[in-house]
């Protein structure tokens, strides 16, 4: 929709804050209190203002280039000479110079740069100890937060860097991959089975562009909380008509050609049942009240046994809606699996892959491609043999992605001293 | 046609790729009474026309699979103009230039289209494509696949020297993808392109040397780009075999022996086995 696509900032919206490379979501609600790396803000001021704005101690600076700190050109240098003891004798600026240049109003980065000029071993660091202390000071003394628009590119790498136990340690390479090897398109029906936060979810959702569906099978009875989802900022329309929750225990019953009213009563009739005893309890409780007239405390008592009771019945309509709700969505998913209309689907959770894939095939059509994350390569190997006996599949592959980030300086190039492995394995096939 | 919407049986007209193995598979245009050779033996145009896709065929040597195409089956199959970039660094590029339906791209040079269709699957129905090539031969043949592809809606391709000339666009993209000897050179170009409120752009060297002068000239202070991230992918793909491994006959299949081993406190198999079970087992 318009809204979700404006390129500024709106209150009420969930924005990405970027810290130095540190990422959080936070959704923008007025005049309240955002805390983040130790940063106090309120988002007000920042209302109809371009993603990219720059929130630095209170108010707010579109001056990009001022704030790109080249301190990185510091480093390089022969370091044969290395002193090796110093015993913190080497920065002659004292902690009260530094409070001293702040309240002259120094930024953060004239800081830094103060900070290694002043510096009697930081020539003689090794490049790794040199970024290693830049990366410390640029913490404690660089304290703007840029705000960005939501996307998966974003979100993802917020959740690998902190939390990536919660999205199976997937890598952003990795979900890129998946994304194409799995062709997720406007229009598509995927299925996905995934135990990652709601963030594969919310990248295919993107992709989808509100066009086509997401079956989300999930385990257990409810749908689990999708916090990655909601931090995409989608409009409605997304979740009212591109992504409907179904059990994966729902899937069995499926395949065994179980009807969905079978398999999903509808809990109006049992429901109505509750309520006709509740108007019961209701008129006897009114009976009591007229015949205990003269006791007050009865009365009293029964007054707030109704009004409780009264609250439940909103609580029981609101939830009543909400299970209609869910049931909906249900509907939906089922008859897209039942139908056998999908076009692609993932895996990527903790649960072994090889009986979802092998009930999902089920239910692909024919000629479109699927794909399999796992963390571990050995349950892919097992698939992938499975798959090949049986013949439902073919263009198997296994695989996993190597990445490497560089630093990119004149006469300073080298690859990145820090680099995360270990991005789990893809298996891809088409099913035949 | 096929790229475009996905359908279920193949039609006079339509781009299929002709599979025989992940390493042997090529594109065909099906025409009415024509026939294509395989390494498997001949096959009728006729023959596929209504059929389901991802039907399997017989020919005289062998089996083939006629499948859908999709861009990265496109991307293996296609034929070669230039160099190609293929599906590993296409996904990062299209995950970092954070496409979607509705996204404006522009993109120099188109090459072999290999990149392009992948781009515009990820960017229709709503957005589009503005790609430019240097070379005219390139252009016309691009020109004319994208048509066939029945993609034309989403793409325009654009005879020029982007170093010359420029992007043919102003203040529309949401992402820009150079691939070009000299991108430092279009820096300028790529950010009059951009939209005003700003966007992403990608650059792909197969040197260093290249993206060193690309990140100076990215960094010099005005050009109005930021967070600079050089990255590199390599793809490892894993042989997995399939061997078959024989059970050994240990005297377990009489019931007797099942019997009394199963009194045992903690019994020695957990799950029985067939003597003569020839268990799949993967192998890298």
């Amino acid at each position: 929709g318009m809204a979700s696509d404006a390129n500024f900032i709106s209150l009420n919206k969930t924005v990405i804050l970027d810290k130095n490379g540190i990422l959080k979501a936070v959704k923008l609600i007025p005049n309240k209190m955002i805390v983040f790396e130790k940063l106090r803000f309120k988002p007000d001021k920042a209302e109809g203002m371009n993603f990219g704005t720059i929130f630095k101690g209170g108010y707010i600076t579109t001056d990009v280039d001022s704030l790109d700190t080249h301190a990185d050109d510091a480093q390089g240098k022969d370091n044969r000479l290395s002193l090796i003891d110093t015993h913190g004798k080497s920065q002659s600026i004292k902690r009260e110079n530094i409070i001293e240049m702040k309240d002259e109003g120094f930024t953060g980065e004239e800081i830094v740069q103060r900070l290694v000029e002043n510096s009697a071993s930081f020539a003689d660091k090794t490049a790794f100890s040199q970024n290693k202390y830049l990366k410390k000071k640029k913490k404690k003394y660089l304290s703007y937060v840029r705000v960005h628009k939501p996307n998966a590119r974003l979100i993802t790498q917020l959740y690998q860097e902190r939390e990536p136990a919660k999205i199976c340690n997937i890598r952003i390479d990795t979900i890129s991959q998946i994304l194409t090897a799995a062709n997720i398109r406007h229009g598509a029906n995927v299925a996905v089975v995934e135990t990652c936060s709601g963030v594969v979810l919310g990248a295919v959702l993107e992709r989808l562009g509100g066009n086509g569906c997401v079956v989300n099978l999930h385990n257990g009875e409810a749908p689990p909380n999708l916090f990655a989802v909601s931090h995409f900022n989608f409009p409605d329309s997304y979740w009212d008509d591109n992504l409907h929750s179904v059990p994966l225990h729902k899937l069995g019953p499926l395949l065994a050609k179980r009807s969905f009213e079978d398999e999903f009563p509808d809990e109006q009739t049992s429901k109505r049942k509750t309520s006709e005893i509740s108007e019961v309890t209701m008129d006897i409780g009114d009976a009591v009240d007229r015949q205990s007239n003269n006791c007050d405390a009865t009365k009293e008592e029964n007054k707030t046994h109704g009004k409780r009771k009264f609250t439940d019945e909103e609580k029981l309509a609101v939830r009543l809606e909400r299970r209609k709700n869910r049931l909906a969505h249900q509907k939906r998913g089922w008859d897209i699996l039942e139908g056998r209309k999908l076009d692609t689907f993932i895996v990527a959770c903790k649960f072994h892959p090889t009986p979802i894939v092998l009930c999902l095939l089920e239910l692909l059509q024919l000629s479109r491609p699927f794909v399999v994350y796992s963390e571990y390569k050995e349950p892919l190997m097992e698939l992938f043999v499975r798959l090949s006996v049986s013949g439902v599949a073919i263009n198997l592959q296994l695989c996993d992605t190597f990445i490497r980030q560089y630093q990119v300086l004149p006469e300073r190039t080298h690859p990145q001293v820090m680099m995360s492995s270990g991005g789990g394995f893809l298996l891809t096939g088409l099913k035949v | 046609m096929g790229f475009e919407s996905c359908k279920p049986n193949v039609e006079a007209g339509d781009v299929v790729i002709i599979f025989m193995g992940h390493d042997s598979m090529f594109p065909i245009n099906v025409k009415k009474g024509e026939i294509s050779q395989t390494k498997f033996g001949a096959i009728k145009h006729d023959q596929v026309i209504g059929h389901e896709y991802g039907t399997k065929f017989t020919c005289s040597k062998g089996w083939v699979y006629v499948l859908q195409p999709t861009p990265e089956l496109w991307t293996i199959t296609l034929p070669h103009r230039t160099q190609i970039l293929y599906t590993v660094d296409i996904s990062m590029i299209l995950f970092q230039l954070d496409l979607k339906p509705g996204s404006v791209v522009c993109e120099s040079g188109t090459g072999s289209g290999s990149l392009s269709h992948a781009i515009i699957r990820t960017i229709a129905p709503s957005g589009y494509l503005h790609t430019v090539e240097f070379h005219e031969g390139r252009a016309e043949k691009a020109r004319l696949e994208f048509k066939e592809h029945g993609l034309s809606n989403y793409v325009t391709v654009y005879h020029r020297d982007v170093l010359k000339d420029g992007f043919p666009v102003t203040s529309v993209a949401d992402a820009i993808f150079l691939d070009i000897p000299s991108p430092e050179n279009a820096i300028s170009t790529a950010s009059n392109a951009l939209k005003k409120s700003g966007g992403r752009l990608c650059s792909f060297s197969p040197c260093i040397e290249q993206v060193q002068r690309t990140c100076s000239a990215l960094r010099q202070k005005g050009s109005g780009f930021r967070d600079i991230q050089i990255f590199e992918l390599v793809r490892r793909s894993s042989n997995v075999k399939r061997i078959f491994v024989p059970m050994a006959d240990l005297g377990l299949a009489d019931e007797g022996v099942q019997r009394e081993l199963a009194k045992q406190e903690n019994p020695i198999l957990p799950c029985s086995y067939e003597a003569g079970d020839d268990i799949p087992v993967g192998e890298v």
